[in-house]
């Protein structure tokens, strides 16, 4: 077990490392450098040169990529040109936003996903199976930013019920989390679908069945807790595919969220707050997986064997 | 992302074996071909039948409703806010769509089969390397590497198809190495060693086909992943230049005249959504038909 964490973590920095530094390449291969954009377009090649210096932009890049690596460690990004504190802070102070956004969809999805999945699965091959799984499939494809927009106009704009952007409140939190929970819910649904309906063929349900127990006990006592560790884990394993999703919707209802922050950052060229939320992001990514990892090692033996091969 | 996963628990590869019993002929389940076929006409012909010009303004007839005259006939599908027709910018954005998608899907199939091929042939150190590679971006959502990249470098096509590829191939890589390893430990490849034959042709010529049908399977729903997310990058402003008529560029057209211009917004999104889910749709069926172990 301890060999299986070690080896997740040893991956989980790499992870790090690489996002780190593809960031770093990326914004090389950028037209204009931190300072050109900091500075503006008014300034003159002498300030330009200046703050380039102050900011060792005329090392070498090698020199420039060891020492940024050096900052990162220590957790220093920089300043951020736009807010003028360090880019750090400013990721931090939006973050509680994002999780609150996430949090809230995964519940939806979890609850939602579980009651389809178990009506699907109870009867495989049913109408409402096929209805069901049909549905699901769409939902998992529909464009969430769209979906977002149309949520907006809808209950926003013509029953005028939630608001449409903004944070804060409780009825900011309603449209932004629906949208976000859409393809998890699918997600969630289907894999609980397969869980349930490949637990109902189970020698142990018919003995429960036998021993007389009606058909919402054996569901709920023997069939649902059988089939929810898949569901736990994947919903774990899941946790970047739903930030990556969390950066869109909260653009679209300017959900004051780490990922508005980054899509504003990107487009005004905040260098610093760019690296200093995709190496956030990463860490949660690593972190939450680790964890899935560890839960469904303990759940699994053979995935600890497999780790060791 | 999901599908992709399940396909990972692949068939044992072995000459297809036919179906058991001829399933019931459903005539719902053409709808999704058809559909798809009728964008792709729509997206191959259309752009000579309308003529469209992305840059082009007309103030006189900005925000116009459904249906409405203008000089240059009638705007089925009403105006956008600088009075551009948004039927053409769908008939427009369903090309730019297939062309993105199709460059990234060949991209990524390419590049993820070869180096997944390779990993699972040879083992080894050269493995080690390209699963660390897969590792580490599997780790970090696409869609924000993409958005990284589209939006920090130059805005282009071909920027957009390489910060979706950068992602993307790594799907294929995982699937490819691990048909891959179990396929070399078939008989016939034993066979094609010990008769000499050399370790590429074995790769290409004794390997490779097992790969077709779940890479047939995975292209189909990258595809409709990279359509998705082109429109997602153009929708925040960070994707296709202005010129480039794009989906998601009109999408984020409209989101302003949401009140009173709702046709903007709405009916690319539709296009989009549609042709999505019935990209999904094949792509779930093909992936049901090259998998023994199904959801």
């Amino acid at each position: 077990m301890t060999y299986f964490i070690a080896k997740r973590l040893a991956i989980g920095l790499l992870t790090i490392w690489g996002v780190v530094t593809a960031v770093f390449v990326v914004v090389r291969l950028a037209p204009g450098d931190q300072a050109t954009v900091a500075l503006g377009p008014d300034a003159s090649a002498a300030e330009i040169e200046a703050l380039r210096h102050t900011l060792g932009l005329d090392r070498p890049v090698i020199l420039q990529y060891l020492s940024y690596l050096g900052d990162v460690v220590r957790l220093d990004f920089g300043e951020s040109y736009r807010f003028g504190r360090p880019a750090m802070d400013q990721v931090l102070e939006r973050f509680p936003a994002t999780v609150q956004l996430t949090l809230a969809a995964t519940t939806i999805a979890i609850l939602a996903g579980l009651v389809l999945g178990v009506l699907a699965g109870k009867n495989p091959g049913s109408l409402l199976d096929r209805a069901v799984s049909t549905v699901t499939l769409a939902l998992q494809a529909l464009p969430p930013f769209w979906v977002g927009i149309m949520f907006i106009l809808i209950f926003a704009l013509q029953l005028q019920v939630l608001p449409s952007a903004g944070g804060g409140s409780f009825e900011n939190l309603v449209l932004p989390a629906a949208t976000l929970s859409i393809p998890f819910t699918a997600l969630v649904a289907r894999m609980t679908r397969s869980g349930v309906a490949e637990t109902m063929s189970e020698a142990f349900v018919q003995t429960a069945r036998s021993k007389g127990l009606t058909e919402t006990q054996v569901l709920s006592g023997h069939v649902l807790k059988n089939s929810l560790i898949p569901v736990v884990t994947v919903v774990g394993l899941q946790v970047g595919t739903l930030l990556g999703g969390a950066v869109i919707i909260e653009t679209v209802f300017a959900w004051p969220g780490l990922g508005s922050l980054l899509v504003g950052a990107v487009g005004n060229r905040d260098y610093a707050v760019v690296q200093a939320a995709t190496v956030l992001i990463a860490v949660c990514v690593i972190v939450l997986n680790l964890a899935a990892d560890i839960v469904n090692a303990k759940l699994d033996p053979r995935i600890r064997l497999e780790a060791r091969r | 992302m999901t599908q992709s996963d399940l396909m990972l628990t692949e068939a044992a590869p072995g000459p297809a074996a036919p179906p058991a019993r001829r399933r019931r002929r459903r005539p719902l389940a053409a709808i999704p071909y058809v559909v798809i076929g009728i964008y792709v006409l729509v997206a191959a012909i259309g752009p000579f039948l309308i003529d469209y010009d992305p840059v082009a303004t007309e103030v006189t007839e900005r925000l116009l409703a459904p249906g409405s005259q203008t000089q240059s006939g009638t705007a089925w599908l009403g105006t956008d806010a600088v009075g551009r027709d948004v039927l053409a910018q769908v008939v427009y954005g369903a090309r730019t769509s297939f062309i993105i998608g199709a460059a990234v899907v060949t991209a990524c199939s390419l590049l993820g089969i070869t180096l997944g091929a390779i990993a699972g042939y040879f083992g080894g150190r050269i493995d080690a390397l390209i699963s660390r590679a897969v590792d580490i971006l599997m780790a970090f959502p696409g869609i924000l590497l993409a958005i990284v990249i589209a939006g920090l470098l130059q805005r282009g096509m071909v920027v957009v198809i390489i910060a979706l590829s950068v992602g993307g191939w790594v799907g294929f890589a995982r699937l490819s190495r691990s048909i891959t390893m179990s396929t070399r430990e078939r008989d016939w490849v034993d066979a094609a060693r010990i008769m000499g034959v050399s370790k590429p042709a074995t790769l290409t010529r004794h390997i490779a086909p097992f790969l077709t049908g779940s890479v047939v399977a995975l292209a189909t729903i990258e595809l409709a992943s990279a359509v998705l997310s082109e429109a997602a990058l153009s929708f925040l402003g960070l994707g296709l230049p202005p010129h480039i008529v794009s989906w998601g560029q009109a999408i984020a057209g409209g989101r302003e005249h949401l009140a009173t211009a709702w046709w903007i917004s709405v009916f690319p999104g539709v296009a989009l959504t549609i042709l999505v889910i019935c990209i999904g749709l094949v792509g779930d069926k093909l992936t049901r038909r090259f998998t023994r172990k199904r959801d």
